[in-house]
């Protein structure tokens, strides 16, 4: 089984998107597209592998180090309000999913690991996420009334944002640069 | 024959009497030309020697190879290195004897304490030695050849002898520990490294660690420091707060000097030591991972029958963690007997380390160049794999399968992260 981790999708997403601006370069604009969607794709794979493996070492840390809720976070169960048994009157940890936007986990990552910082909502950063985010879903759920930006702008931007995503999570929580 | 101390050299009549003694018996160019022999004192260990050419028909039979730091002890260890015969400077070596090349300044002790008929044994220069002998042999050959001969030394002096006399041939550490521990422990170690079943019975710890497949005197203290530190941590904790921890086991020094930790060990429980009822049952439950190992590596055509794999256990992070998790686990039974219990082979975990997941495995915070887990000896490798340990002693019978790899380092590393800065 391969071990895939954050800089080898965005190293792929690189590597397609050379081969987007050569498909270009040769007029070949549907074989362009298609790489283009796919380094979009494949930057924001390499933030969600990054985040998902973050939380995951912390599920790692004994149950009682965080509070049942947190706890859910990182699992992505749902919590529910316990009315029968034992633990009647608890918030306990249940098996059913509950899956969380990617923002929403990087927001919780920072707030209670970066030392108490916060993340700059309003900066420019956090605006070109979103805007990649809002690409990325049109992507995944296409529907023909949606509007599609398959440049090699926003294939070049998704690479170039995954980059600084991952080097700000890497700075709030592990006080070092990630290794690429 | 005139004899003489040297200006800086304390007179001692026990010292002349065998250096008489030495002459009587030994055919020197200085008893044929009736030379005076001047007996010099070394400053630092105050040993005492004199210095003088013989032919190599004469000296070939009385040098002794085999040269003991204890002469009454028949455990003490071979002090010398491992001979390089195969090596090109040893050939060079020996075809310049073979061709009359004059060796000078070869160390040797006179002593009939032991090995009556080879009363020169040899702590520096016994690759010299040897192609001398070679030569004489194959050639008949006899030039002159220059010795300083050292008398009644002491084990220590012995042991500072052999140190200083090895340090132009790229002396390795491994080595400098067997001859610290001989002379400043004794053959406890050895011992119970034979005992536990990490070395043959005769088996010696090897002189370079590099492709011996043979638990070294580095190691061997490692494993016993990792074991007590980790003990005395484990006595002050309650089970539920075993995950709660980063553990550091200790990696022991080379060189010149013993390992303090190490050294500290000794002095406490001094022979008791070798006889520790938790030690001795962690010893042989860790020599029983490191056969299956091997032999899972060697019979089984799916491992790639690499050298590292067959010996993953004998890794210095991997021992570490090992030792200190048997320790940690002392006031822990059951979480001990699982620890001590080999881990499971399946049919997609051949050998019980797991080796080729081990180099495999990389975290998201390690660099490109990372060559994966317990490849390297840093306190990051040993608090890793203590911690993979620590994960799998939680249930009976696991295999060391990808997710405990995972669950161990992620232990580590969230750990640190969160102290770092977790905000409740």
């Amino acid at each position: 089984m391969e071990r895939l981790l954050f800089r080898d999708f965005l190293d792929f997403g690189q590597w397609v998107y050379s081969m987007a601006e050569s498909a270009r370069e040769n007029g070949e604009d549907r074989v362009a597209i298609a790489y283009i969607i796919v380094t979009i794709l494949l930057s924001w794979i390499s933030i969600e592998s990054f985040v998902n493996n973050m939380l995951e070492d912390f599920v790692a840390l004994p149950h009682d180090m965080f509070t049942v809720h947190e706890r859910g976070f990182l699992l992505e169960k749902a919590v529910e309000f316990s009315t029968t048994g034992g633990t009647a009157g608890e918030f306990c940890l249940t098996n059913r999913s509950d899956y969380k936007r990617l923002e929403d986990k990087i927001m919780f990552l920072v707030a209670k690991f970066g030392g108490g910082t916060k993340l700059d909502k309003g900066g420019p950063l956090w605006q070109k996420f979103e805007a990649l985010e809002e690409n990325r879903n049109v992507l995944s759920h296409p529907r023909r009334s949606h509007d599609l930006d398959l440049s090699l702008g926003a294939a070049s931007d998704a690479l170039e944002i995954a980059r600084a995503v991952i080097d700000l999570l890497a700075d709030k929580v592990w006080g070092k640069p990630a290794h690429w | 024959m005139e004899i003489v101390f040297g200006e800086k050299a304390t007179e001692d009549q026990r010292v002349r009497d065998e250096v008489q003694t030495f002459l009587r018996e030994v055919e020197t160019l200085e008893k044929r030309l009736g030379a005076p022999i001047v007996i010099y004192q070394d400053g630092p260990m105050g040993s005492y020697y004199i210095k003088c050419s013989i032919p190599a028909s004469d000296v070939c039979p009385l040098l002794d190879l085999d040269a003991r730091l204890d002469p009454a002890s028949p455990d003490s260890y071979r002090a010398n290195r491992e001979l390089l015969l195969a090596h090109h400077t040893y050939k060079r070596m020996r075809q310049d004897a073979e061709r009359g090349r004059e060796f000078n300044d070869i160390i040797v002790e006179f002593s009939k304490e032991y090995s009556l008929d080879k009363p020169l044994k040899v702590w520096g220069g016994q690759h010299r030695v040897k192609a001398i002998q070679e030569a004489f042999q194959s050639t008949a050959i006899s030039r002159l050849h220059g010795f300083r001969i050292y008398f009644r030394l002491s084990k220590e002096q012995r042991t500072e002898l052999a140190l200083i006399s090895n340090t132009n041939i790229a002396v390795s550490n491994d080595l400098f520990d067997r001859l610290q521990e001989e002379t400043l422990v004794g053959t406890g170690l050895r011992d119970w490294c034979c005992r536990i079943g990490l070395l043959k019975p005769e088996e010696d710890f090897p002189d370079r660690a590099a492709g011996a497949e043979r638990i070294t005197v580095k190691r061997a203290r490692t494993f016993i420091v990792g074991f007590f530190e980790g003990r005395v941590k484990g006595a002050s904790l309650a089970e539920e707060q075993l995950e709660e921890n980063i553990y550091e086991p200790s990696l022991c020094e080379s060189g010149p000097s013993l390992d303090p930790k190490y050294a500290d060990l000794v002095e406490k429980y001094g022979s008791k030591i070798w006889t520790d009822e938790g030690l001795l049952q962690a010893g042989k439950a860790f020599a029983e991972p490191h056969e299956a190992q091997r032999a899972s590596v060697k019979s089984n055509p799916a491992i790639s029958n690499r050298k590292s794999f067959q010996n993953k256990a004998l890794t210095e992070s991997v021992l570490a963690g090992w030792s200190y998790v048997a320790g940690l686990l002392q006031a822990h039974p059951q979480r001990l007997a699982n620890h001590l219990r080999i881990p499971k082979v399946t049919r997609s975990i051949p050998d019980p380390l797991n080796a080729k997941e081990m180099s495999t495995f990389q975290h998201q915070t390690d660099q490109r160049t990372y060559r994966g887990l317990a490849t390297r000896s840093s306190l990051k490798e040993r608090q890793r794999m203590a911690q993979v340990f620590l994960a799998r002693s939680r249930e009976s019978g696991l295999a060391l399968k990808r997710e405990l790899l995972d669950q161990g380092v992620s232990q580590v590393v969230s750990q640190i992260w969160r102290r770092k800065g977790y905000s409740k």
